[in-house]
């Protein structure tokens, strides 16, 4: 269409134009063109920052986006001698605004959540109507100092100022907290008071826009104040949870069509979302209600590669507008729709903050009666100072009529100024004082089997107690609710639903990632693993469990196999049940050599261990085939190298890495250069002639596949469990007996034997 | 140590009469005298509430015995009913010297293992706040370490873990093995390998748990007792 230029107005005469062989035609492409230029920028300036890696820690994202956003602002002020382009507000509620809430409440911690839940939901609006009262009472007393040249704000428009500046706001609170790592107690406090408080503000703010507008106000106006926050806040959290079971349900049928699964995710919350604006209800509840239910169930009805999608997706658009949404802030700052007026602005910051520090303080002490573990006063403070405003404030002043507000102008400043306070002083001076005063940190280790277990286990064991003492407390009704769960909702909405276990499903998750990762990898992991490693100390046994062995024999043919099958099932192969197992088995091999080859290649040894030590370990062999001892083996001296078996280790054991490596590594190294190669290989052929012995007999029973097998080995690497294994293994299980190191000729071609035995088999 | 110290107002002859009825249960709180973990704080309206639950199980009788936790309509769902009912007998959980486990226990008992779950003070000092840790701490231990040796070995992990993961039928037994297993490695790797590793010690156990903030979260609220009426 743009390469021709329009024919010319009619009635004149008619002016011949020859063909244009390149033409521009901006204003067609211009609304796509300036948005994509915009996220464009917002992306590479992400981009900036983290080329030079120390400064996300010191100075939050938020404020050097809002700096990008004000040298924008700069030049095209400059350049244009006009205001820059306002951030929309109807563009910032209903396109930038969603994406983060969403991002945030799909991956919010529900069981802290709800543990905080009276908490949280008391900051948030308890705490929010305390602040946007006190701080519109307190400017309205200010403004009534004729000095200042304020008289002209009436109560009224204090007031809404005060509800609109009084919101602590999500997306700075992301954006700072997201960084100081702080415990996941006091994150959820602050950010679930961010999300709630949505509903009082959005009560608030109408409400007293309305009575700006209105010529008398009459007690019953107040009284549907009242009830419109129970409609809003509800109304929102109803609307959300609907449409999260509608989702969820959706999902129960999308097994055919993959591809398009994430889609509902997305489109239903922001329904929610939307739908809840429609009603003048509160979005972002009601986004938050629907992520909080969808994610249950559709976590478990979509597949591996969609809920990848999911996130990764909700994460960059999360990302993306928060980038702009910062920018904006800063572009939109800068322009002519500002008065400045000293009073007013430095107040409302004074007020702000103290009005905050009081309420936190306040409202503290009268819930700490009713918590179960009191919020000391570290915690407050943090609290307090992480009632972060950002650019919901920053829309919503910009919302206000300015019929109604001559002084509108003045409002945005102040806005501006809390808004800039907040974000820069308080956000990069954060991390230093989280660290001054010690707060408890939050401990990103890895998720542990352990640590489930004993989760649970508690958990357990505080639910039975509440029952005795006949007690109803978190535990109770959780459970209740778990038992509703599982008898309805589940049923309703999840495809296949099988009773799942938090500790089950961690333990698989964790099995999963780390087969994926040593099949990825293909190398020995540089990650030795805490229990492979033991203490040389010279003359000090570090007798290898079996159980290690034995686990990830059991975990690479249960998962690796898995995954290869997983593979395997787009080219519409159905592998028969053996041969997938011999394909386990062969991979197990493969995966052995390639082990075997990198060890030889690093060359990396350790461990000398008289003979003698060497037999102890031979206790109890793995019942099954030639395989598992070669991978037994394999283990053996791999973790005498004390990194190989890492690998396999790893996957039974991916939280084992609990200890400090460096002293380890130092440790190997110091080992690994006292030792030389022969050793190794000495121990090596003697655990393959001993195992030989050991299991000879053993093998053709025990070639069924691992999972009927089972351990039978003890877990740790001590010899007497080995011993105590040997007690209550069964019979079949062979005696190993020590054997004598020697041989080493006929050792090697055994081994070689034993090794290309396997190699042979079909792939 | 007996409940008289918990309440020095009441006559001594009272332990003997909790069946009876309790006259004047108006006795002041107690301050704590070090020595005794039990009379930190458990105070007269706890008591109360918990004297009568004790007479709801017991049915009105001096002592329970393990029939009458059935009487609990909500424990039969708990995968861990056994450990728990156990536990309130374990003789080692009830200060008792001696070892096994103890037939019947009266209130005084009952109060014994219910103070394990006692909310924390806010002024405890450092000492005390790891001795109280430190009991609670081995109440979980007594529970896994079925044969009373004072080491968790595999066996009893495994057992533990099985017994958790029983509620869901669809579990293979070798899954619940492996995860027992798993979990075992990662203590000894925890507790050092270069001692001889016959289970997990009671201070491996407090390793593990370093990270989890026990004593606030092991405790249940006794105020709120007007629900003993759904145990029938």
């Amino acid at each position: 269409m743009g390469t021709g230029t329009p024919p010319s107005p009619s009635g004149t005469a008619f002016e011949e134009t020859r063909l244009h062989v390149f033409t521009l035609d901006y204003p067609h492409v211009q609304i796509p063109f300036e948005i994509t230029l915009w996220i464009l920028l917002a992306s590479l300036a992400k981009i900036g920052f983290h080329l030079y890696h120390k400064l996300p820690s010191i100075v939050p994202e938020s404020c050097l986006l809002i700096l990008v956003g004000l040298l924008l602002g700069g030049i095209i002020f400059g350049a244009e001698e006009k205001s820059p382009p306002v951030m929309n507000s109807d563009v910032f509620f209903l396109y930038l605004l969603p994406p983060i809430v969403l991002d945030a409440g799909y991956f919010m911690p529900t069981r802290l959540f709800f543990e905080n839940f009276g908490t949280i939901f008391w900051y948030a609006v308890v705490g929010t109507l305390w602040n946007a009262i006190g701080i519109g009472i307190s400017l309205y007393g200010i403004c009534q100092i004729s000095a200042f040249g304020l008289t002209d704000i009436t109560l009224l428009q204090n007031l809404l100022f005060g509800s609109l500046i009084s919101a602590v706001d999500p997306v700075a609170v992301l954006a700072v907290f997201e960084n100081i790592h702080v415990n996941e107690q006091l994150y959820i406090l602050v950010f679930g008071e961010s999300l709630l408080n949505d509903a009082i503000t959005v009560v608030l703010y109408n409400l007293f826009k309305s009575f700006c507008q209105m010529r008398t106000i009459k007690v019953i106006d107040i009284f549907a104040g009242i009830a419109n926050f129970f409609i809003v806040g509800i109304g929102g959290v109803l609307i959300g949870i609907l449409l999260g079971f509608v989702a969820a349900f959706t999902t129960r049928f999308t097994h055919k069509i993959r591809v398009i699964e994430p889609l509902f995710v997305f489109l239903y919350s922001y329904l929610s979302y939307i739908t809840a604006e429609m009603f003048h209800l509160s979005g972002i509840m009601a986004i938050t209600a629907c992520a909080m239910t969808m994610n249950k169930y559709v976590e478990e009805n979509v597949s591996q590669k969609s809920y990848t999608t999911i996130k990764y997706f909700m994460k960059m658009l999360s990302s993306v507008s928060e980038t702009l949404i910062f920018i904006f802030m800063g572009v939109s700052t800068v322009g002519k729709n500002h008065e400045w007026n000293w009073a007013f602005v430095s107040f409302t910051l004074l007020f702000c903050l103290i009005w905050r520090a009081l309420g936190v303080f306040v409202l503290t002490q009268i819930i700490n009666v009713f918590r179960t573990i009191p919020l000391t006063f570290k915690d407050q403070f943090i609290i307090a100072y992480g009632g972060l405003r950002g650019a919901i404030c920053f829309s919503l002043v910009f919302l206000l009529p300015p019929a109604v507000f001559p002084r509108k102008k003045l409002f945005i400043t102040a806005v501006i100024v809390v808004i800039f306070f907040t974000v820069f002083i308080q956000g990069i001076t954060i991390r230093p004082l989280v660290e001054f005063l010690d707060v408890k940190r939050s401990n990103k280790k890895q998720p542990a089997v352990s640590e489930e277990i004993y989760n649970r286990f508690f958990d357990h064991v505080k639910t039975g107690i509440e029952d005795v003492c006949g007690h109803w407390g978190h535990n109770f009704w959780r459970d209740k609710f778990k038992k509703f769960d599982n008898k309805y909702l589940r049923r309703l909405l999840i495809r296949e639903n099988q009773p799942k276990s938090s500790i089950v499903s961690l333990y698989k998750k964790l099995e999963i990632k780390h087969a994926i990762e040593m099949a990825e990898s293909g190398m020995i992991s540089k990650v030795p693993s805490s229990v492979s490693l033991s203490d040389y100390h010279e003359g000090k046994i570090k007798p290898l469990s079996p159980t290690e062995m034995e686990n990830m024999r059991e975990i690479l043919t249960k998962n690796l196999y898995q995954i290869r099958h997983r593979t395997m099932s787009y080219n519409r192969h159905s592998l028969a049940a053996d041969a997938g197992e011999k394909q386990a088995k062969e991979i197990l091999i493969r995966r052995r050599h390639s082990l075997r080859e990198s060890l030889r290649k690093t060359n990396s040894l350790s461990r000398e261990r008289p003979a003698a030590a060497n037999t102890k370990r031979f206790l109890s062999l793995p019942k099954n085939t030639k395989l598992p001892e070669k991978l037994r083996v394999r283990n053996k001296t791999s973790s005498r190298v004390g990194d190989s078996s890492d690998s396999e280790l790893d996957a039974a054991t991916t939280v084992l890495n609990l200890r400090p490596r460096a002293g380890k590594i130092l440790r190997d190294q110091r080992l690994r250069q006292q030792r030389p190669l022969p050793e190794f290989r000495v121990e090596w052929k003697n655990e393959v002639d001993g195992s030989q012995d050991g299991r000879g007999e053993q093998q053709d029973p025990s070639t069924v596949p691992q999972p009927s097998i089972g351990f039978r080995q003890p877990l740790l690497t001590r010899p007497r469990f080995g011993t105590l294994s040997r007690e209550d293994l069964t019979a079949d299980h062979g005696s190993a007996r020590p054997v004598p190191p020697p041989r080493l000729v006929r050792q090697a071609s055994q081994g070689d034997r034993q090794r290309n035995k396997p190699e042979n088999l079909p792939y | 140590m007996g409940v008289a110290q918990l309440c020095p107002g009441v006559p001594r002859a009272l332990p003997h009469c909790w069946g009876v009825g309790q006259a004047q249960m108006g006795v002041p709180r107690v301050p704590a005298p070090v020595t005794s973990f039990l009379s930190l704080a458990v105070t007269s309206e706890q008591i109360e509430h918990l004297h009568r639950r004790f007479k709801q199980l017991s049915q009105d009788q001096l002592t329970i015995r393990k029939e009458n936790f059935d009487s609990i309509p909500d424990l039969e769902f708990n995968p861990i009913r056994g450990k728990i009912v156990h536990a309130f007998f374990d003789k080692r959980n009830l200060r008792q010297e001696s070892d096994g486990l103890a037939d019947e226990i009266n209130f005084e008992d009952f109060l014994t293992i219910m103070s394990y779950f006692r909310p924390i003070e806010m002024n405890m000092d450092e000492e005390q706040l790891d001795r109280f840790r430190k009991e609670k701490l081995k109440f979980l231990f007594h529970m896994y370490d079925s044969d009373h040796d004072g080491k968790i070995t595999l066996q009893e992990y495994r057992n533990v873990v099985e017994e958790l993961l029983s509620g869901n039928p669809h579990l293979e037994k070798e899954s619940a093995r492996s995860i027992a297993d798993g979990a075992m490695m990662e203590a000894a790797s925890i507790c050092g390998p270069d001692q001889v590793y016959e289970g997990i010690t009671f201070e491996d156990f407090l390793k593990m748990w370093q990270g989890i903030d026990i004593e606030t979260k092991m405790h249940v609220r006794f105020l709120n007792v007007d629900t003993i009426a759904h145990c029938y």
